[in-house]
């Protein structure tokens, strides 16, 4: 291989790929990178989703890794909300609520900010047919606008952006050294990965500027988690779960389950007025979360980030880390077979 | 059918004049005020329920627990019904900044929590110059809501309004069985109470949606979501009289905020508005019968809530109310 820098190519423009072409350039910066996708903000599937941090249906991953890539996302999220661009950026902190049906221990209880158990004051006052809770702080994007940021950001540093859709990865292999491929549910086809499977979550979006807090609800006897999460200009209520449901057609029974559902929880939500609905496509896979450096003839190599499912803003900013790591090694092993 | 007049349309006239109603309701209540809504003291006031021992000085403690109960048990099932919205009571957290402990404070029984966090989420956070950091969970009344909710209530209850504005109090002599006043700074004048005196504030309406949580502390810097809108404040001037916006209190209370709330930069101000908190050591809620010119006059005084008019309206108007039908009871006799 020819002692140059590699030339690098993202593949997928979600906050998947683009998180990881803007920590590829800061950790590279004298590799050329290139964006490419068929699809930018706001019409990826990353657009649609609420923008909470929480880790939630992962699939397989292994909590150590969840753990690190949701920890180190979290902590660049909080300090970001603290600065004077924040609402620029797109984030901002959020306290709330989340209950049960049963007692819960979660892992990610020790990284949330004042996480803590609720008292039977408030478990009455707040959702009584709820047999245990927690109170905690946590952030939440706006995605619509976060995405844009991370372009700009990439396209300030020299970064080529370019609207195409590829059919073959090994055909971008041609061209570039390395590609990453961000393509989330479009691995299923593009990496031939039949353990990538969609769960749809279908979300309203209402305007209900009264409501500061999060609340979101499993039960046991639920089809699903309900939730309803402030964002900066509406509140997002949800959701569904549906495996293997390909459809992003909106189900008119499933807005009336989120309606109910999401009243229940925060009654005077009858007043809010209705924005837009929305479903998408969790890229789920059943092992995990794919991160993984495929090699190809001359140098050449393919790192895989995808497969994750419905924390895809939880962990981006972690697993583009873990991403950087896997070119630096690469890159190390290939120039030392010199 | 004993015939009431409530002098003040603020939150403490509305609030009483309602509790009268509620607890007397064969009585017929007319509210009589210069001023009413965006006109009144009460309009601006900030909504954040915290209140403060020494900050309502000359009252015995429980007696201020029981106030601060009674007004948490109505807001709080206000903010959890469907009448949120239209009531204006939201459930907010936030974090209480102090450079001394706060023990024991009266609201933490009330409030949904109340607890000192961990010195790393504090660093986190960005407000490591504090030594204490609290984070509770609480109500706010967004009282450009919340003050037409009550006023709406009084008004189906049958009550009556009059726009005027009394200068002399033989004005009323004879015409009214009771007379409850809830004139705030305006018992000055009316009542020749001299220790009633005000502590000018002022604050910023801004537009920020992205900043969920309140930020509170007692150096004048105070950020508290209202619905669309959120609170910039504040300072405290004592005998200050002047209800002009001054410029150099908007830029300093926007640079202590600043300090606490870096993410408020880029928030569009919406309006500033200044209010003169009606002071008095302690509240006045009790009964005087007055020997005027014109003939005796029955008063049931609820005023001089300073700081905490808000956050102690529904507890004292519930206290006054109690002696208007004492008052009520024994002049039958």
């Amino acid at each position: 291989m020819a002692a140059r820098e590699p030339s690098i190519c993202v593949l997928g423009a979600g906050v998947i790929g683009l998180s990881s072409a803007v920590r590829i350039q800061d950790e590279f910066p004298r590799c050329d990178v290139t964006l490419l996708a068929d699809r930018f903000s706001p019409d990826t599937t990353s657009d649609g989703s609420g923008g909470f941090w929480l880790p939630h249906l992962v699939g397989g991953t292994n909590q150590d890794s969840i753990s690190k890539w949701s920890a180190s996302t979290l902590d660049y999220m909080i300090s970001l909300t603290k600065s004077p661009l924040a609402n620029q950026i797109g984030v901002h902190l959020l306290s709330g609520y989340s209950f049960f049906s049963e007692p819960q221990c979660p892992e990610w209880r020790k990284l949330v900010l004042g996480y803590r158990e609720v008292t039977d004051k408030e478990l009455k006052l707040l959702l009584p047919k709820a047999k245990f809770g927690v109170f905690y702080t946590t952030v939440m994007i706006n995605v619509k606008a976060y995405l844009p940021w991370l372009i700009s950001r990439f396209k300030q540093k020299n970064g080529k952006v370019i609207q195409s859709r590829a059919d073959k990865i090994e055909d971008l292999l041609q061209k570039y050294d390395i590609v990453v491929n961000c393509t989330g549910i479009g691995a299923n086809k593009l990496a031939n990965d039949s353990d990538v499977i969609p769960i749809r979550g279908q979300v309203t979006r209402v305007k209900a500027p009264w409501i500061k807090h999060f609340m979101t609800y499993e039960g046991s006897d639920e089809h699903c988690e309900k939730y309803i999460l402030p964002g900066t200009d509406t509140v997002v209520l949800g959701g569904t779960g549906q495996r293997g449901d390909w459809n992003t057609q909106i189900d008119d029974r499933d807005q009336q389950m989120i309606w109910d559902g999401c009243l229940e929880m925060i009654p005077s939500l009858k007043h809010a007025e209705v924005i837009r609905h929305w479903a998408g496509l969790r890229p789920h896979r059943s092992s995990g979360v794919r991160i993984e450096t495929e090699k190809f003839s001359g140098g050449k190599m393919v790192v895989h980030n995808y497969g994750h499912g419905g924390a895809g803003v939880t962990l981006h900013w972690g697993c583009a880390g873990q991403v950087v790591e896997e070119i630096r090694a690469a890159i190390k092993s290939t120039v030392s077979r010199l | 059918m004993p015939n009431i007049a409530v002098l003040g349309a603020g939150i403490i006239g509305v609030s009483t004049a309602l509790n009268i109603q509620n607890l007397i309701p064969s009585a017929q209540v007319k509210i009589i005020s210069e001023k009413f809504g965006q006109e009144t003291t009460s309009w601006g006031a900030g909504g954040l329920f915290r209140p403060t021992a020494k900050f309502i000085q000359g009252v015995p403690e429980e007696k201020i627990r029981r106030w601060a109960r009674a007004g948490w048990d109505f807001y709080s099932s206000l903010a959890v019904s469907d009448k949120a919205k239209e009531s204006g009571m939201q459930i907010v957290s936030g974090f209480i900044l102090s450079q001394t402990k706060v023990e024991n404070p009266l609201y933490k029984d009330s409030v949904y929590s109340f607890h000192e966090i961990s010195r790393k989420a504090v660093t986190e956070l960005g407000f490591g110059h504090y030594k204490y950091v609290y984070q509770v969970t609480t109500v706010i009344a967004i009282v450009r809501d919340y003050l037409p909710y009550l006023f709406k209530r009084f008004e189906e209850n049958g009550g009556q309004t009059e726009q005027r504005r009394i200068d002399d109090l033989n004005e009323l002599v004879g015409q009214y069985d009771l007379v409850v006043n809830c004139t705030g700074i305006g018992s000055r004048s009316l009542f020749g109470d001299t220790s009633i005196f005000p502590v000018r504030g002022q604050l910023l309406r801004v537009k920020a949606p992205w900043i969920k949580n309140f930020i509170y502390t007692e150096d004048d810097a105070y950020l508290i979501p209202n619905g669309e809108l959120l609170v910039v404040g504040g300072c405290r001037q004592h005998n200050n009289y002047n209800l002009n916006i001054e410029a150099s209190d908007s830029k300093a209370i926007l640079e202590r905020c600043y300090k606490i709330c870096p993410e408020l930069k880029g928030a569009v101000i919406d309006h500033e508005w200044t209010g003169l908190r009606p002071t008095r050591v302690p509240i006045r809620i009790e009964k005087e019968i007055l020997q005027l010119k014109k003939g005796r006059l029955v008063v049931v005084h609820n005023y001089g809530h300073g700081a905490n008019g808000i956050s102690m309206s529904w507890g004292t108007s519930m206290d006054a109310a109690e002696l208007v039908k004492d008052a009520l009871l024994s002049s039958k006799l």
